[in-house]
């Protein structure tokens, strides 16, 4: 049990035993009607928070202010759609530390926790315990928070609070009233800061809201509140004069007296004051209630405080139904009038649902009594409800369906009451303490009033309950109520229901005002209090002074109504025939009345004592009695008369202001004249009036038709508003539903931190950097191990808190290891303010990898292309890359020396801008490299250059690629003309070998013939064929020796001679160097060959003293030179020229020189030598 | 056998040992009148002073062709036989159509041979 509530209850106690204003009053039950059962088992206090549209913003921004400490348990209770998963509890986390649990069947309220209610689930508390239960409503008819907060009222009473926030309807507003009169506190949103301002506007218009707040304020508000449930004003060592204080306040500015109210209650309820508006003390309090206009009306509001709603009770209305109303209906006819009086009728549901029984009783009569129900109370404030007959749902739940269809018709929000039930109900304000009772009363309905009175005012209220009734009159009492043991005055009908009957014919008087109290100063209030009370509850010497020697009187009011009477004033008054008249101008016996009115008449106009000697009053037996009767003008209006027989009272001149009068017949006629006149302008006036507001009525009327359809219109907007709005929602569901599959599975460690850099989330990934676990959420970053360094990472989270601007920075893990490129990002709310950071690791180790890869493979590609770049230059060949325009992208020297151009103006420039006779045979090869993607190679091309020489090129083209398309090609070409030329010669040698070999075979072919024909020895054909073969062989030998080209002829003519000479010093050769063609040199081989080896076979080459000599010259002249050569042989004795014989070698000798050389031969034969002269041009 | 007597045979030929050679063989064949020069402006000479009923022609004659004096005989309707150390027929610059070639060197039944197509390709080339 909360220390403050105990601390209460011991007080009160303490209180109840203690005397206040002379009264007997021990009430010891509380009389807050819920409190009293209040269970109060929750460890804290609750505080119950309403909203609905606009709700999720309100509910936030309390959460944001509302301390995680402030020892308070919240339960939010919202209009969800039943269909709906609610997000409400992850939106709302997110503001406070506290846990924020949607609530389970059952749950046990705990301090600095936050509840929510459940989508399509009835939320209750009962025990501290939430309950969850279904709707018995359908969808549209339901109010949550309404349910709510009356179970809250009723389970924990004064240890609750409740708050209504934005939201459209109505719903809370009847929850709220509970709580109020349960004596929890009762808070409502600015309707003006709030988004719908419809629920706030209509709790506000309860009148029973403790304060009207902005929502960040408010969770401050409510932790004072129960903060301050210590500072009681019971603390005071006398709290009765506090009460009388703020009574006396009470009554100056309201003109209501309290002093008779229940003491408990009313500390209660000023305390509960106290606390709301944080008045520190009993004096502080009084300080306010003075200097504070509002203060007494919202203490005065407080004190009204009552639960009420239509058939409360439903027992009791039944056996009104039953019992009370058949009776009360007998027997009356169309002319006859019904009068019930319901006073203290708060906010008139109580009276209404009686009309409502008694409608349902008339439909079954055939006549109909007028019926006029009076409800009255003395709170305006409520009675402009009573009148406005429209309520909200929570104030009809326990009307019968049938009955609702009947009589209810929806306006608004709100169940309206049909015209014929609004007719039969007045609604009047009316202070049953001060104000005289309404008369000849059929029945009385006082349910749960007089239990906010004292005992003593109780016992007094009875004797007027009876006063006001008729005989045999009901009275109708709550259910904690009774008659205060008189049962003299009535007679239990049902006791258990609480209804009573009057009991006798006669009608007490009664004392009216029960309490008047003259408006003092303050400072003599607590004499006059005590005077006053001595005046109400006379000592018993002046009470029997009173009773028997005083003279019969009675005291009436400005109406001339009896208010008070003394005994024995049955000789003077008497009840008159038909309606019964509380006048005492009809109570007077008969001869005394005009006397009585005109004495009043003249004391009221006068303000002197008027005395009216020797009135003359007959009575039923014919006897006569003089009275003397003295009106003596009180206070208020109010008039003492006192009843004396004659010469009883003094005369006049003892008492110089008193008048004395004698009546006269003239004075009451003259007198009832004016009064008549008065009368008539006055009911003139009256009707003029009534049409004028008759008229009045009507444009209203008209006025309230056009809001109508304005207010409908506006509710198709609304309902529209709606759909989008669930769409939005559903929206906003999958993103988050999509952000959160995002942030589970992602590869990317992010953090999110808040402005205190504690963890609010984190991706799974983040585990390879961090040890985090699900728990750490919350925690301060700075508690979570990791592996990169922590303080660098809160530093930068620090900065970007403070600037605002977004971080990069590499991040090396395990010693370089690892890399990470962390980016520190501003975490901005909604609204765009900054809320925290963002830590996003983006892991670049394999991408520092790759880089290094591809530094690397750039170094290799520059050094290729640096190599290429290299053979561009230095490459024998000419290299060039052609787009398919043509245009030259690359060219080396060799190309642009081709292209004609210098190798700087070739870039850019196109193959066709330089067309010459070998870029002109790269055009067709190079479209058809395009076309086809092919490279083609090896195209020769023949071209005459500048100098007009021939030469060879040859030429490749090769596609170059890019993404598979052909987008340049590449052209090499080398100049082959040498080769070309070089091949040429070749074959022009291979041509001229053959040709030479075949004539050389044809030639010793020849000789082979030639000698076989003139050799008979096979011995000599063979020396001699060898001999022949091999001085050619010898020639061919030093041919080949220089290439064919040329060969010495003294190098022919040793090879040929030496074999002969064999150091004899026989032979002598003389003549210049000469080169002699090949052609030559073979044919004169073969003719010193023959020259030789006649001269060893008959010559001088056979004779020891033969000598050759062997001369040449060589002679140049206009044709060319000559070379001519003498053969001499001498020094023996040959045989005579006629001896030898034409042979092979003779004719070889003679002719080939001539036929192979066009040369001459000379061969001379003599016994004693040879002469061969040769001689040929060369 | 085709009989050779009576013809008259220019034989072009620069080697001397060669042209000796192939005068002996013709005259072995009964050849009436060979008749043997060295150059290819006695070569036209003869073609164009002397009745020449077949030619012997070798192509290159001191480095140059003997076609000049080919088409001279051609046009004259004198069958040619081009003996040649040239591989083949395709190897010869400007090689006269339809002409018969004699490898060098060749035996004398080639040399009688050749002849005697050609002589008989020359008939039937007039007859045609």
């Amino acid at each position: 049990m909360d220390r403050t509530v105990q601390a209460f209850e011991k007080r009160n106690m303490t209180s109840d035993s203690m005397e206040l204003l002379g009264s007997d009053d021990t009430v010891t039950a509380d009389d807050a009607p819920n409190a009293a059962n209040a269970t109060r088992t929750a460890p804290c206090p609750i505080v119950g928070i309403g909203a609905s549209a606009g709700g999720l913003e309100a509910f936030q921004t309390f959460l944001n202010s509302a301390p995680a400490d402030a020892g308070l348990a919240y339960v939010l209770v919202q209009h969800l759609d039943p269909n709906h998963e609610s997000m409400l509890a992850d939106l709302l986390g997110r503001r406070t530390e506290m846990p924020v649990r949607q609530v389970t069947d059952g749950t046990a309220v705990e301090p600095n926790c936050v509840y929510l209610i459940p989508p399509n689930a009835s939320l209750s508390i009962r025990n501290g315990a939430l309950q969850l239960t279904e709707f018995s409503e359908p969808r549209g008819f339901r109010r949550p928070i309404d349910v709510f907060f009356r179970s809250l009222a009723q389970d924990q009473g004064p240890n609750a609070a409740c708050i209504v926030l934005s939201g459209t309807g109505a719903d809370g507003s009847e929850g709220l009233r509970a709580v109020k009169e349960a004596g929890g506190l009762t808070l409502v949103q600015d309707p003006d800061t709030a988004r719908y301002d419809g629920m706030p506007r209509s709790a506000a218009a309860t009148g029973l809201v403790d304060k009207i707040l902005k929502v960040h304020e408010m969770p401050v508000a409510i932790r004072d509140y129960f903060d301050r449930g210590q500072a009681t004003v019971f603390q005071l060592p006398d709290f009765t004069d506090f009460l009388l204080y703020v009574c006396e306040e009470l009554r100056r500015h309201l003109g209501h007296d309290f002093s008779q109210y229940k003491r408990s209650t009313m500390l209660r309820r000023i305390q509960r004051r106290m606390q709301v508006i944080g008045a520190a003390d009993a004096e502080a309090y009084l300080k306010l209630l003075r200097e504070k206009p509002d203060e007494a009306e919202l203490l005065f509001r407080d004190l009204l405080i009552n639960v009420t709603c239509f058939f409360r009770d439903s027992e009791a209305f039944d056996y009104l139904r039953r019992e009370v109303i058949p009776e009360l209906l007998r027997d009356k006819g169309a002319g006859d009038t019904i009068r019930i009086w319901t006073p203290g009728c708060s906010s008139g549901e109580e009276p209404y649902s009686i009309a409502i029984l008694i409608s349902e009783a008339l439909a079954r009569l055939r006549t109909r009594p007028v019926i006029q129900i009076f409800a009255t109370d003395i709170d305006e404030q409520m009675l402009q409800k009573a009148r406005a007959a429209s309520y909200p749902h929570g104030a009809v739940k326990e009307v019968p369906p049938e009955l609702l269809d009947r009589y209810f018709f929806a306006q608004d929000d709100n169940y309206a009451l049909v015209q014929s039930i609004r007719d039969m109900v007045r609604v009047s304000n009316h202070n049953l303490i001060k104000d005289p009772p309404f008369s000849r009363v059929d029945m009385i309905v006082c349910r749960n009033l007089l239990i906010y009175f004292n005992a003593n005012l109780q016992q007094r209220l009875i004797p007027v309950f009876h006063y006001s009734l008729r005989n045999n009159g009901w009275l109708f009492l709550g259910s904690a109520e009774n008659i205060a043991s008189r049962n003299d005055l009535f007679e239990a009908a049902d006791p258990a229901a609480r209804v009573y009957r009057r009991r006798g014919a006669y009608r007490q008087s009664v004392a009216m005002p029960l309490f008047v109290q003259p408006l003092t100063h303050v400072a003599a209030e607590a004499d006059s209090e005590r005077r006053n009370i001595a005046g109400e509850r006379p000592d018993p010497v002046a009470r029997r002074i009173m009773e028997r020697y005083a003279p019969p009187h009675v005291v009436v009011n400005e109406d001339y109504n009896v208010i008070r009477a003394s005994g024995r004033t049955g000789k003077y008054l008497e009840l008159a025939e038909g309606t019964p008249s509380n006048k005492i101008t009809d109570l007077a016996k008969r001869g005394l009345r005009s006397a009585l009115r005109s004495a009043l008449e003249n004391a009221r106009k006068s303000h002197k004592r008027v005395i009216k000697r020797e009135v003359r009053i007959g009575d039923d037996d014919g006897h006569s009695l003089s009275v003397d009767l003295s009106a003596d003008p009180l206070n208020d209006g109010e008039t003492l008369v006192v009843f004396q027989d004659a010469t009883g009272l003094p005369r006049a001149g003892e008492e110089p202001e008193a008048s004395d009068d004698t009546y006269s017949e003239d004075d009451r006629i003259g007198q009832l004249e004016d009064e008549l006149n008065e009368t008539r302008s006055k009911l003139r006036s009256a009707v003029e009036e009534l049409e004028t507001s008759n008229e009045e009525l009507k444009s209203s009327n008209e006025e309230m038709m056009s809001m109508n359809e304005e207010l409908q219109s506006t509710n198709e907007e609304l309902a529209t508003v709606n759909e989008e709005l669930k769409n939005k929602v559903d929206q906003l569901g999958r993103a988050n539903s999509d952000l959160q599959n995002l942030i589970e599975s992602t590869e990317v460690p992010t953090i999110f931190l808040d402005r205190k850099l504690r963890i609010r989330s984190f991706t799974p990934a983040t585990r390879s950097l961090f040890r985090f676990q699900e728990q750490d959420r919350g925690r301060p970053f700075s508690d979570v191990v990791s592996r990169a360094n922590q303080s660098e990472l809160e530093k930068m989270g620090r900065h970007v808190l403070a600037t605002g601007e977004p971080v990069e920075q590499e991040l090396d893990v395990e010693n370089g290891r690892e890399h990470y490129v962390l980016r520190v990002l501003p975490y901005r709310d909604m609204t765009g303010a900054i809320d925290g950071v963002v830590l996003v690791f983006s892991d670049v180790t394999k991408i520092r990898q790759a880089q290094a890869d591809v530094a690397h493979k750039e170094d290799i590609a520059r050094q290729r292309s640096h190599e290429i770049e290299r053979l561009y230059t230095t490459a024998p060949v000419g290299m060039a890359l052609v787009d398919r325009n043509n245009r030259f992208l690359k060219a080396n020297q060799r190309f642009a020396d081709a292209a004609g151009l210098a190798i700087d103006q070739v870039i850019g420039r196109t193959l066709t801008d330089t067309a010459n006779g070998l870029t002109e045979r790269m055009l067709v090869p190079i479209a058809e490299v395009f076309e086809r993607g092919a490279e083609i190679t090896s195209v020769e091309a023949t071209v005459d250059t500048a100098g007009g020489e021939a030469q060879d090129f040859l030429i490749d083209f090769y596609p170059y690629e890019e993404d598979g398309r052909v987008v340049a090609v590449g052209i090499i070409f080398k100049d082959v003309t040498e080769l070309r030329r070089l091949e040429r010669e070749l074959r022009r040698l291979m041509d001229e070998l053959q040709h030479r070999v075949k004539n050389t075979l044809a030639t010793v072919a020849s000789i082979v013939n030639q000698t076989v024909a003139t050799k008979s020895n096979q011995e000599d054909l063979v020396e001699t064929l060898r001999q022949r073969i091999g001085a050619l062989a010898a020639t061919h030998d030093l041919l080949t020796q220089h290439d064919w080209r040329h060969v010495s002829l003294l190098d022919i003519i040793e090879a040929e001679l030496d074999p002969f000479e064999q150091g004899k010093n026989r032979i002598a050769l003389s003549g210049p160097n000469v080169s002699l063609p090949p052609k030559h040199a073979l044919t004169l081989t073969m003719t010193l060959h023959e020259l030789a080896t006649n001269a060893a076979k008959y010559g001088a080459l056979t004779h020891p003293d033969g000598k050759l000599n062997v001369a040449w010259v060589v002679q140049e002249d206009g044709a060319g030179r000559r070379l001519t050569m003498t053969w001499t042989e001498s020094g023996f004795c040959g045989p005579s020229p006629a001896a030898v014989k034409e042979s092979f070698g003779t004719r070889l000798i003679r002719n080939a020189i001539v036929y192979d050389l066009q040369g001459h031969c000379a061969y001379e034969l003599s016994p004693v030598g040879v002469v061969c002269t040769l001689s040929a041009p060369f | 056998m085709t009989s050779f007597a009576g013809l008259s045979v220019l034989l072009l030929e620069d080697e001397y040992l060669i042209a000796m050679d192939a005068e002996q063989t013709l005259t072995s064949f009964g050849v009436a009148k060979v008749t043997v020069v060295n150059s290819l402006e006695e070569a036209a000479k003869a073609a164009a002073d002397e009745s020449i009923d077949v030619a012997i022609l070798d192509i290159n004659i001191n480095g140059k062709s003997s076609f000049e004096v080919a088409e001279m005989l051609r046009e004259k309707g004198t069958p040619i036989v081009f003996a040649s150390g040239y591989a083949s027929r395709k190897r010869n610059p400007g090689a006269v159509e339809d002409a018969i070639y004699l490898n060098k060197p060749y035996t004398k039944e080639a040399l009688r041979e050749s002849l005697a197509a050609a002589i008989e390709k020359a008939r039937r080339s007039k007859a045609a």
